[in-house]
């Protein structure tokens, strides 16, 4: 009675719009005052704050979120769509193909999935727009293409699973590279598709010659020096994945000095916007491990791995439901939130039925990357919708048949975990 | 006062928002101080570390204990101020006022109770370390009793803030109208 009366008041406080890490605070103490009374929660709240933040480990975090809001300042990624459209510009349709890889390119050097669908939407789409693409192509593929780097380490995200799950952060991340060049693949795929099935949606492109070709490429090289300074040097074992993230940020600085962006004022912002971030995650940790107490004291959690854990079904239909689950949690939910509440919950349940966490982690994560995009949630949706001043509805309209490009990828890489596996496998 | 601040309602109300916001920019100067220290520090480490050979030993508890603590702790007010922490705003356009009001007036009431227990806490887990002096464990022996100091601060002005929005809702059931500054909604029209 006790579980049912917390869940209530926090399905009750996120109703009204309570911040989630307020709702999920509230309710876990609602929770521990019913079942050990203020003693109880007092104990609790003495130690689990400090915890929280007082580790090494969770420096990734901030640090991949600096990381994000200095490339930002830097500029770099606009230039990486221009880039890639002269590479792909010929192509019908190659403007939104070029989306998906200046998505791809910023990914891989920014961890902010909103940051990216913020800064592709300044550029890319005045341009498809210009061009003549149809809006709504233009801005689904801009949305979509954002969540990317939700995927492409350097991931928030997948740090954050790695926190919550106690999984390597370091594999995680090095894990989510093929899953990530794959859906940069799929919606390059799924524009040709619609391009074919309607050539009005896209006009003809346009050919560059070799020598602008190649002069495109200077905007690479800074986007290969913090990429390696990341990712590779966590897959080679040189770093960890916390030194790397440190090493990132500060490289990202660099090239937001050298691009002549910093000043008192925009590295003030930029701090302030990323400690604002950092306390947002931190907060939400904070509130599920005072809920996840409860839960623990409850044995809820224990009782909802051993009855799903007992059910004479396959695990192939378990799986399909949890995802499921997850899909419909990002109609309405924040990604990171739906990670922090659910994970403690899910990974136990996964691990019974013996699937591998790493593999999971990338699984929830490409799931959560469509919930970034289908309404009524999808706050890359709702960043694209500010920045192009289109139609929220067009947006949601846009990406519809990129979320069933994604759920058909989802499938294949759940049937086939050795495709996520295989490179951190292959790790020093 | 600056736009942040609830345009309506009481004066008092309103002043004492943009007094809590004073102590919140300072609070985020140290948050946003100490966040640049952890990415230099972290980048002089590793270039210690593998060029040559000589990381910062005292970098891992300098960064755990004083510096993220504060990074995390300094800012919580601030974000809440700044409408940083997400929630779910599906529901809330479909909702007579009174109803969101009310519901948000019970949930800061309890989440003021819960942040006064978690200051409450910090100043005698603070005063317990300074008391016994304790030290971390460690080749430099940190006083820990320093860590908790964001602790306290933090989580005081946050209770301070949520005090403050548990009275604004309140009041804005009676005045039926919003009298505490509310999170923009996704400003989607063409």
């Amino acid at each position: 009675m006790d579980v049912f009366i917390a869940i209530a008041v926090l399905f009750a406080l996120l109703a009204v719009g309570l911040p989630v890490a307020f709702a999920m605070a509230v309710s876990g103490s609602i929770g521990l005052l019913m079942i050990g009374g203020v003693d109880l929660l007092a104990g609790i709240l003495r130690t689990a704050p400090f915890t929280v933040a007082n580790s090494y480990e969770i420096i990734t975090i901030p640090m991949f979120i600096l990381m994000a809001e200095f490339v930002i300042l830097s500029g770099v990624a606009d230039d990486l769509f221009k880039a890639a459209s002269i590479w792909v510009g010929r192509v019908k349709g190659g403007l939104a193909m070029a989306t998906a890889l200046a998505g791809a390119g910023f990914g891989a050097i920014s961890g902010s999935s909103t940051a990216a669908a913020a800064t592709l939407s300044s550029t890319t789409i005045p341009a498809m727009l210009k061009a003549g693409y149809e809006p709504r192509l233009a801005c689904g593929v801009v949305a979509t293409s954002g969540t990317l780097a939700m995927m492409i380490p350097p991931s928030i995200a997948l740090v954050l699973y790695g926190i919550i799950a106690d999984v390597s952060i370091g594999k995680l991340l090095i894990a989510g590279v093929i899953p990530g060049i794959l859906v940069t693949f799929t919606i390059m795929a799924t524009v040709t598709f619609l391009v074919m099935r309607d050539p009005s949606r896209a006009p003809d492109g346009r050919a560059y010659s070799m020598i602008e070709k190649f002069r495109s490429l200077k905007v690479v090289g800074p986007m290969i020096f913090l990429f390696a300074a990341v990712t590779g040097s966590i897959y080679l074992g040189v770093a960890t994945p916390t030194e790397a993230a440190g090493l990132g940020a500060f490289g990202a600085l660099v090239l937001a000095a050298y691009a002549r962006r910093v000043t008192f004022e925009t590295l003030k912002m930029a701090l302030k916007q990323a400690s604002h971030a950092t306390c947002m995650i931190l907060l939400i940790i904070l509130a599920a491990q005072i809920f996840g107490y409860f839960f623990a004291l409850t044995r809820t959690t224990q009782d909802i791995v051993t009855t799903i854990g007992g059910l004479d079904t396959s695990r192939w239909i378990i799986l399909a439901l949890i995802l499921m689950g997850y899909v419909a949690l990002g109609f309405f939910m924040d990604q990171i939130a739906i990670l922090i509440l659910t994970v403690p919950v899910t990974l136990p349940v996964i691990q019974v039925l013996g699937f591998d966490p790493v593999w999971f982690g990338v699984i929830v994560v490409l799931t959560a990357e469509v919930g970034m995009v289908t309404p009524p949630m999808g706050l890359n949706a709702f960043v694209v919708a500010r920045y192009s001043r289109r139609p929220l509805e067009e947006i949601f309209r846009g990406v519809l048949p990129f979320v069933v490009a994604f759920l058909m990828l989802i499938s294949i890489l759940a049937v086939f975990p050795e495709i996520v596996l295989w490179l951190p496998e292959t790790m020093s | 006062m600056s736009s942040r601040e609830p345009q309506t309602g009481p004066r008092a109300l309103r002043m004492a928002s943009a007094f809590i916001a004073k102590f919140e920019a300072s609070f985020m100067a140290l948050s946003s101080l100490a966040l640049f220290a952890i990415m230099i520090i972290v980048t002089i480490d590793v270039v210690m570390r593998y060029v040559f050979n000589q990381p910062l030993e005292w970098a891992y508890d300098v960064i755990s204990l004083y510096l993220m603590v504060s990074v995390f702790f300094f800012a919580l007010s601030d974000t809440l101020h700044d409408h940083g922490h997400v929630s779910i705003d599906v529901l809330i356009k479909f909702m007579p006022g009174w109803l969101r009001h009310g519901g948000e007036t019970l949930g800061y009431a309890i989440a003021t109770f819960a942040f006064a227990l978690v200051t409450l806490q910090a100043v005698d887990r603070m005063s317990e370390s300074y008391r016994l002096d304790e030290m971390l464990a460690s080749a430099y022996n940190w006083e820990t009793w320093p860590a908790y100091l964001p602790v306290v601060l933090g989580t005081a002005l946050l209770t301070v803030r949520s005090l403050y929005r548990t009275i604004g809702h309140l009041w804005s059931i009676f005045a039926k109208g919003p009298m505490v500054e509310l999170p923009p909604l996704p400003d989607v029209s063409e």
